[in-house]
C-alpha cells in the first residue's frame, strides 16, 4: 500500500519538475544551429546558413568557429548577403584548414526573425557559408567556441546550445556543380579615420566589399606605389608629409577581384610641422651662411 | 520501514510535498525575475497582406514593386522615423501629433531593417532591428511598434546630493520611469506633456559610484539610450564632458562606425587605450565590441 503511495509521490514529483524546468530552458538559452541538409553529390555547391535562436533575448554579438572534415569538404567562402550581422568583426575565414572562424555584432540587439508566413520562426540567419563535395562520405558540421553575448551593456554571455548537422556526400548526379565564379567583388568605398591628437590610436584606412558568388577571401593593400600585401580592415596608414596613393584589392574565393583607390593626404599636424621645422631650417641655414660671409668680409677688411 | 516508524505517512507526504513546492516556486520566481523577455506591454504584430496588392511608386525612374514591406507603430509626437538598410537611409517619414508613424518600403528579399526616431529637440531614440523574410507578391506587415523615450541629462558627473536634470521625449501624456542602477537603485516616475516632454530636476542623494540611466514606459522591457552618470566629489555639465561613452575614443559622445574602426584595429592587440577597453580586462575581444554595440548611436 505504501509503495503505491511512494509511486503516486514520485510521479508527481517527476511531473511538477517537468511542468517547472521546461519553460526555463526556453526563456533563457539560445541555440545555435545549421540550416536544413542532409544530403549532397561530389562536386556538388551547397550552402549551410548558420543560425541564431536567442529565444527572445536582445542579444548583439555572435561568434564561433565551425569544424568540417577538409577531407570530405571544400569551403567555398561565404556571403553576408543574407546576414544580420552588420559589422563584422572577424569575417567567416578559413583560420586553417576544416576551421572557419567568425564573429560580429549587431547595434541595438536583435531578437527575433520577422516571416509573416512562419510567424512560429525565430532563428535569424547570421551568415551563409559555401561548400563542394570532395569525396564521398559522411561529414559532420560542428560549432567550437560558440559565444552569443546579450545587448545589456555588460557583454554577459547567455546560456547557449549548439547544434551540430551530418551530411552525406553521395555519388549521384550533381544538379548544382560547382561552376566557376568569374563575377568581380562588389565596388566599395575607403574610408580614412583620422587619428585623435591625444590619442594613441593611428590613422586608418577603412573598407569592405561584398561578393555574391561566396565573399572575400583576402584583401591586399599598395601604400604610395609599394608592393601589394594581404591585410585586412582597418589599415594604419604611414605617417607621411605629402599626400600618397592608398590602394585596395578585395579578392574573392576564384581569384577574382575589384581595385579601389584614395588618394591619402599628408598629415595636418605632422605636415605643417614639418613645414614650419624645414622653414626655420632655411632661416638658420641662410643666417649661417650670411653671417658667415658676413664675418668673412670683416675678417678681410 | 524506518522512515515509517519515525513519522506516520500522511505528515511525511505532506512535508515531501511542501518541499518540493517551496523550492520550485523559489526557483520559478527567481528565473522569471531575471529572464529578459520581450517588452511586455508592446505587442508587435507580423502579418502577409495578398491580394489586392498596392503598387508601391519610387518615384522617377524608381519603378514599381508588388512586394514590400510596412512599419507602423508609436514613436513622439512629430518624430522623424528613419528606416535603414545596411547603413543606407532608406526613407525617414514624420510622425503625426500623437506620435503614430507608418511606412511601406519597396522590397522583394529578404532584409535587415533597422528603425530609429529622433525628437522634435534632436535626441535620438535606440535601434530597433528587424530581420524580415519577404515574399513576392505580398505586403509583410510589421505593426505595434513602439519606440522607448528618449532620455538626455545635463550633466555625466554630480556630487553627491546635487541636482540633476533629465528630459526627453515619449507618448503624450505617458507616465515614464526613469531609473537609476548602480550602487543603489532608484526610480523617478514622471508623466509626459500634450506634446510628449517630460523633464525633471532632482537632487540625486544616492552613494557614490558609476550608474547607469535608461528611461522607460511602465512594465516595458525596451529603454531610451543608456546614459552613464557619476556619483562623486564633483559635477561636470555633459556639454563639458571628454568622455564617459565606453568605446568614444574620438570623444564626440557618439559611438559610430568610427569607433569600432579604432576597436576593430585594437582587436587582440596588447596594452589597448583605456577607451577601447570596455571592461578594463586589459584585452579587446568581443565582449568589449558587445559593450560598445550596446551604446551604438551613429
Amino acid at each position: 500500500m505504501n509503495q503505491k503511495k511512494y509511486k503516486k509521490i514520485n510521479l508527481i514529483v517527476i511531473l511538477a519538475l517537468g511542468i517547472f524546468l521546461l519553460p526555463f530552458k526556453v526563456a533563457t538559452a539560445s541555440l545555435l544551429e545549421f540550416s536544413a541538409l542532409e544530403k549532397v553529390s561530389v562536386n556538388e555547391k551547397f550552402y549551410l546558413d548558420i543560425l541564431v535562436d536567442p529565444e527572445s533575448q536582445s542579444i548583439n554579438s555572435v561568434g564561433a568557429s565551425v569544424l568540417f572534415d577538409p577531407e570530405l569538404f571544400t569551403y567555398l567562402g561565404f556571403s553576408s548577403k543574407q546576414s544580420s550581422i552588420p559589422v563584422w568583426v572577424e569575417e567567416p575565414k578559413q583560420e586553417k584548414l576544416g576551421t572557419i572562424k567568425f564573429s560580429g555584432v549587431i547595434p541595438g540587439g536583435i531578437e527575433r526573425i520577422y516571416d509573416p508566413l512562419n510567424t512560429g520562426q525565430r532563428s535569424i540567419p547570421i551568415v551563409r557559408l559555401f561548400f563542394t563535395g570532395k569525396q564521398e562520405g559522411y561529414g559532420t558540421f560542428t560549432f567550437s567556441d560558440a559565444v552569443v553575448l546579450k545587448n545589456d551593456g555588460l557583454g554577459t554571455t547567455t546560456k547557449l546550445s549548439v547544434k551540430s548537422k551530418s551530411v552525406s556526400v553521395t555519388k549521384g548526379n550533381s544538379l548544382n556543380d560547382a561552376q566557376e565564379d568569374l563575377i568581380d567583388p562588389e565596388p566599395f568605398s575607403i574610408k580614412i579615420i583620422e587619428r585623435s591628437i591625444f590619442g594613441r590610436s593611428p590613422r586608418l584606412a577603412v573598407f569592405s566589399s561584398n561578393d555574391e558568388g561566396g565573399g572575400i577571401e583576402r584583401y591586399e593593400v599598395s601604400i604610395s606605389g609599394g608592393p601589394f600585401k594581404i591585410s585586412s580592415s582597418p589599415v594604419p596608414l604611414p605617417y607621411k608629409l605629402f599626400s600618397y596613393e592608398f590602394i585596395v584589392r578585395a579578392y574573392d574565393y576564384s581569384g577574382n577581384f575589384r581595385e579601389q583607390k584614395i588618394l591619402v593626404s599628408g598629415e595636418k599636424i605632422y605636415g605643417a610641422g614639418g613645414i614650419i621645422v624645414i622653414f626655420i631650417l632655411i632661416l638658420g641655414f641662410i643666417r649661417y651662411k650670411f653671417y658667415n660671409k658676413k664675418r668673412i668680409n670683416n675678417e678681410k677688411i | 520501514m524506518i522512515y515509517d516508524f519515525v513519522m506516520p505517512f500522511k505528515t511525511k507526504h505532506i512535508i515531501v510535498l511542501s518541499s518540493v513546492f517551496v523550492l520550485l516556486t523559489s526557483f520559478f520566481l527567481y528565473k522569471n525575475l531575471n529572464a529578459q523577455t520581450l517588452t511586455e506591454s508592446e505587442t508587435v504584430s507580423i502579418g502577409a497582406i495578398v491580394g489586392s496588392i498596392p503598387s508601391i511608386d519610387t518615384g522617377p525612374g524608381g519603378g514599381t514593386y508588388q512586394s514590400g514591406v510596412r512599419f507602423s507603430g508609436l514613436a513622439y509626437p512629430k518624430a522623424l522615423v528613419t528606416v535603414q538598410k545596411r547603413d543606407t537611409t532608406f526613407v525617414t517619414v514624420v510622425a503625426d501629433e500623437t506620435g503614430a508613424f507608418s511606412i511601406l518600403i519597396p522590397e522583394t528579399s529578404w532584409q535587415l531593417f533597422t528603425l530609429f526616431a529622433v525628437d522634435t529637440k534632436g535626441r535620438k531614440s535606440t535601434l530597433l532591428n528587424f530581420p524580415t523574410i519577404l515574399y513576392s507578391g505580398y505586403i509583410t506587415d510589421i505593426s505595434g511598434i513602439r519606440f522607448a523615450p528618449t532620455l538626455v541629462t545635463d550633466k555625466i558627473s554630480v556630487k553627491r546630493g546635487d541636482f540633476i536634470t533629465f528630459s526627453g521625449s515619449a507618448l503624450p501624456n505617458k507616465e515614464v520611469e526613469v531609473s537609476f542602477e548602480g550602487e543603489e537603485s532608484k526610480t523617478f516616475y514622471l508623466t509626459s506633456d500634450e506634446l510628449g516632454f517630460f523633464s525633471a530636476t532632482v537632487p540625486l542623494d544616492l552613494k557614490n559610484g558609476e550608474y547607469v540611466v535608461r528611461a522607460f514606459y511602465s512594465k516595458d522591457s525596451r529603454t531610451s539610450k543608456a546614459l552613464r552618470i557619476t556619483i562623486g566629489n564633483s559635477t561636470i555639465l555633459r556639454n563639458e564632458a571628454t568622455n564617459n561613452i565606453p568605446g568614444d575614443c574620438n570623444f564626440d559622445q557618439n559611438i559610430t562606425l568610427v569607433d569600432f574602426s579604432v576597436l576593430a584595429f585594437w582587436y587582440g592587440k596588447q596594452n589597448p587605450p583605456k577607451c577601447v577597453d570596455a571592461n578594463s580586462d586589459r584585452i579587446v575581444n568581443l565582449i568589449d565590441f558587445s559593450i560598445v554595440a550596446f551604446y551604438w548611436n551613429g
